[in-house]
């Protein structure tokens, strides 16, 4: 089993009352997987994602990469799970805006024991035009591009994507989609993709709902489609 | 609503803000305290001129002239004429070689020009009550109440005095500098006084208080009339005229420093809000949205700069009043004064207070003004948002360079005008810090200078030269005059001395060669007047009222002030004196010789133990100097990186989330800014050479010493150690910062 979730807490106290961001959520991925998680605004998913990233650090309960425990691990030791096995895509890209294309990529491509070559990243996101180009002088889908680009370059074994087409039109969150396909295709990358858009569920091999922090849903899509085969 | 917003801002960024009144208080505190402790000695030296009748020039004869006369000249010339009589009495009887004998001038207390004053104790009641200059009676360990004996005569110190005459209680007028261990002014009754005088040497000079104008044709009528040995009008006169030199400097230095540190405080600042605003440029447009106006807004941002400077004026002040308290014992150490009331002037105002809360105001509105006026919808769509890109970004291509290179030259190139601040920052810190270094070097190497270089143990130069004959065995005749030549429209005075041919003291081949005209100028004189070989210069004998050209052909090989030099036959020559004309000697040991016979006296150990007594003074305002010059460099370096940091603190995380670490985050963002204070520190080194030049020009011109503005190697190192040691020092605070940067920082942008 690649990834093992099991009965994860993460609680806040907010006075005297405690607030259950996750709670008690177990899940499996295999090695390869496309998983979708799907849920309300509050429910839990970035929470999640961000425990499963080593970004916050849980209450209680057990994240198992590979076979080994991640919870028990330092801030120091959590910097090193990132950066050797963890990529993130995030709604707001997130780039570096006095950077460009190429160097967005670049600052992550010094991070990988086994980095991916970058020009052949930029082609396969299809920015090879534009790898001079700065930020501000891209689109919102071109600028995901270089996001997917970016967490992808230091060849992680696990992509961790939040709501990545959230702030994309139809046309190019379409586009972004049929680029996370082919990666997973291409890398065999594992991805654990969180939206509000039901539609997306459709291209993962595995869907999970969550509802107030608990998983209400974890079932195996048995009806896969293709990336470019989903409408909504 | 505002005011609140503005009490969580400062409250937020409570190490930021504290930082910027921090430098605000350090540049009030410098120009109030300067401006205040000089301003009020220089208006209470006036006054005390003014109340107490400060001759307006002195002259001496040869002889005296009688009671007739004096009513002839007064009634003439329409001035005052007062015979001023004094006596010196030795301290110590035994040797009259002593080096360091202790002499006390006595002087009648009674008088109408140049009264002295009492500035503690009781007045003269008995004949032999004296009133004692508290230098020297701080320096000889004697109190009010004690006895004296001078002259065989126990007198009853009953009060400390002082006569605006000897406010810089010189021996000679010509002397260097001041030595209170060995000479001290004493005021006694005229009772006393003519008891003394029976058989005794008395000095008789004359004071006169009148216009310029009158004191001229005065001079002529002397001349032409009497035996004049010296006529000597106040502004020339180093007694009374050389602590508004000394004032003045470190007066104007206090508000050049505090003026520029101000500006600069306020170019940060700005450069704070305006990053503020970039940051919340699109609630600024939903607020003009929603009918703000520019106004509004530009009135809350300019609340915070306006807060801060009142803040800052109001504890620098506070601050400077103390300082000046400090600052006025320095004057204290040097000078004789009655008590001087600290005062406010307008001018402390204008420049403490006023010109600071303009400058911060005005540069914070320039730059928040230019910042607010974008559209509604470019502030909306944040088009004028962080994620810009200028123009020089993206001329910087960088290619050859490694990643790390071109991120960290890209990054400052982002933040070109915190980088500026920074170097404009660094240079104020590196300036001081450099002023500092001069000074101690430039006095240090003046006393190695005097050590090595002045080759005589003492100089005598005689007021009538037939005096020199009983002595002349005792030592190598000599001549040395005081002459005025004018410089960039100023007259200015410098001593020409005459050496003789194959001299014990002097070894310059250079002045066997010497035509009738020509002269060897010392480095110090080259610099201070900045006169090159080659250059003529006019002497003028004012007592002769005569003007000699002469050519200036070279440097002499000894240096221990600004002087000419040249041999003894071109001497002779330049002033039209017979061939065996002379009326100094060098010595190689003191010579107990009166002091009424002399017009001065150099001594090579009284001069260096003065100059270490300065070094002494010096050492403190170095010590203040170099206190600053380091709070400035590691307040300056920390806010401005501290800025930048907070700008990128979004990118900062986005890097930790990548997997960065601690010590890669600070490599990125922390590293490679000392280039930016090693700029200032190239160029603050001929600022601080500049400045130092400035103010030893300004506290020597009318005296005849010099300290040629120099720094060590050594010295360098050192200030670059301090600059490297700040930006280490400000770099690990702001290590914490990065640090504590959370990585949900970059999950919380929207942009």
């Amino acid at each position: 089993m690649f990834l093992e979730v099991q009965d994860l807490v993460k609680s806040y106290q907010t006075g005297e009352n405690a607030f259950f961001a996750v709670n008690q959520a177990t899940l499996k991925m295999e090695a390869g997987e496309i998983v979708v998680i799907l849920g309300p605004s509050g429910s839990g998913k970035s929470t999640l994602l961000n425990l499963i990233g080593g970004l916050e650090k849980a209450t209680s309960g057990s994240i198992k990469i590979e076979g080994n425990e991640i919870c028990n691990l330092s801030s120091k030791q959590l910097g090193i799970y990132r950066r050797n096995f963890v990529g993130f895509v995030f709604q707001f890209y997130n780039l570096i805006p006095n950077l460009t294309v190429r160097e967005n990529i670049e600052i992550c491509a010094h991070l990988g024991k086994n980095p991916l070559a970058i020009d052949t990243l930029i082609d396969k996101v299809g920015l090879h035009a534009e790898s001079h180009k700065f930020p501000s002088q891209l689109s919102g889908g071109q600028q995901q591009r270089v996001a997917v680009a970016r967490a992808l370059v230091k060849n992680p074994k696990l992509l961790l994507c939040d709501e990545p087409t959230g702030a994309l039109d139809y046309k190019t969150s379409k586009e972004v989609l049929e680029l996370f396909e082919e990666i997973n295709k291409t890398y065999n990358t594992t991805m654990l993709m969180i939206t509000h858009n039901d539609a997306i569920k459709d291209m993962s091999h595995r869907i999970i709902r969550i509802k107030d922090g608990r998983i209400t849903h974890n079932t195996l899509n048995t009806h896969r489609k293709h990336a470019k085969d989903i409408d909504w | 609503m505002n005011l609140k917003r503005l009490l969580r801002d400062l409250s937020h960024n409570k190490v930021k803000n504290i930082s910027f009144i921090l430098l605000i208080i350090l540049s009030i505190t410098v120009i109030i305290g300067f401006n205040r402790s000089m301003g009020s000695y220089i208006k209470a030296v006036n006054h005390f001129y003014d109340t107490h009748l400060a001759e307006d020039a002195q002259f001496t004869l040869q002889g005296e002239i009688s009671k007739r006369k004096e009513a002839y000249l007064e009634s003439h010339f329409k001035v005052l004429i007062e015979k001023s009589k004094s006596l010196d009495a030795n301290l110590d009887k035994s040797s009259i070689t002593k080096e360091n004998k202790r002499v006390v001038r006595l002087i009648i207390q009674d008088k109408v020009l140049n009264q002295p004053t009492l500035i503690q104790g009781a007045p003269l009641s008995e004949k032999n009550d004296i009133w004692l200059d508290p230098k020297f009676a701080a320096a000889n360990g004697y109190q009010v109440g004690d006895y004296i004996i001078l002259l065989d005569i126990p007198f009853h110190i009953v009060g400390y005095g002082i006569s605006p005459d000897y406010v810089y209680t010189l021996k000679n007028k010509n002397d260097m500098l001041n030595a209170p261990n060995t000479f001290g002014v004493g005021y006694i009754t005229n009772e006393a006084y003519k008891k003394l005088e029976s058989n005794r040497s008395i000095t008789t000079t004359y004071s006169i208080k009148s216009q310029e104008g009158e004191l001229n044709n005065l001079k002529k009528y002397l001349e032409k009339n009497t035996e004049l040995l010296e006529f000597v009008l106040r502004k020339d006169n180093p007694r009374l005229n050389t602590v508004f030199n000394d004032a003045e400097g470190p007066k104007q230095m206090g508000i050049v420093i505090g003026t520029m540190l101000i500006m600069v405080v306020a170019f940060i600042i700005s450069i704070s809000i305006k990053n503020n605003i970039t940051a919340e440029s699109q609630t600024i447009g939903i607020l003009y949205a929603q009918g703000f106006n520019k106004t509004e807004l530009l009135s809350y941002y300019m609340l915070l700069p306006s807060l801060l400077i009142i803040i800052g004026l109001f504890v620098g002040y506070s601050c400077g009043i103390i300082l000046s308290e400090v600052l006025i014992r320095f004057m204290e150490v040097q000078y004789t004064m009655p008590y001087v009331p600290l005062q406010n002037s307008s001018q402390l105002m204008f420049f403490g207070i006023i010109l600071p809360f303009i400058l911060t105001v005005l540069i914070t509105y320039l730059s928040i003004s230019n910042a607010l006026s974008k559209t509604p919808l470019s502030l909306l769509r944040g088009q004028f948002s962080k994620n810009n890109v200028s123009f020089l970004e993206k001329k910087l291509t960088l290619k050859k360079l490694s990643f790390l290179s071109r991120f960290r030259i890209k990054d400052m190139a982002r933040e070109w005008t915190s980088m500026l601040a920074l170097i404009l920052g660094g240079f104020i810190g590196v300036f001081i810090l450099f002023t500092a270094f001069y000074f101690n070097d430039s006095i240090k190497g003046y006393i190695n200078d005097l050590k090595n270089n002045l080759p005589y143990d003492s100089l005598y130069t005689f007021i009538n030269p037939k005096d020199l004959n009983k002595y002349s065995k005792h030592g190598e005749l000599t001549s040395l005059k005081n002459v005025k030549f004018s410089i960039n429209g100023k007259e200015k005075s410098v001593p020409i001395q005459g050496i003789i041919p194959n001299s014990d003291f002097f070894n310059i081949p250079a002045l066997n060669t010497l035509q009738g005209n020509e002269v060897l100028m010392t480095s110090s004189f080259k610099n201070k007047y900045k006169i090159e070989v080659g250059s003529f210069i006019t002497l003028k004998d004012e007592m002769k009222a005569k003007e000699y050209i002469v050519s200036i052909v070279g440097i002499a090989p000894y240096d221990y002030g600004p002087y000419l030099f040249t041999s003894m036959w071109s001497f002779n020559q330049i002033f039209n004196l017979h061939e065996q004309s002379y009326n100094a000697l060098f010595t190689h040991a003191p010579l107990n010789i009166p002091s009424k016979k002399l017009a001065s006296k150099i001594s090579h150990s009284e001069t260096i133990t003065s100059v270490t007594n300065m070094m002494d003074m010096m050492n403190v305002m170095i010590i203040i100097l170099i206190i600053c010059g380091i709070g400035i460099l590691i307040t300056v370096v920390y806010l401005l990186l501290h800025m930048i940091i907070d700008k990128s603190k979004i990118n900062i995380s986005m890097v930790k989330i990548f997997g960065y670490n601690d010590q890669e985050v600070s490599k990125l963002y922390l590293k490679g800014n000392f280039i930016f204070l090693f700029i200032s520190f190239l160029v603050a080194l001929p600022s601080g050479y500049l400045l130092t030049n400035y103010f030893f020009t300004n506290i020597f011109q009318d005296m005849q010493h010099y300290f040629m503005p120099v720094i060590t190697l050594r010295s360098m190192g050192i200030c670059l150690g301090i600059l490297a040691l700040s930006y280490l020092g400000a770099k690990l605070l702001l290590k914490k910062s990065v640090n504590r940067i959370a990585l949900t920082e970059a999950l919380k942008n929207r942009e």
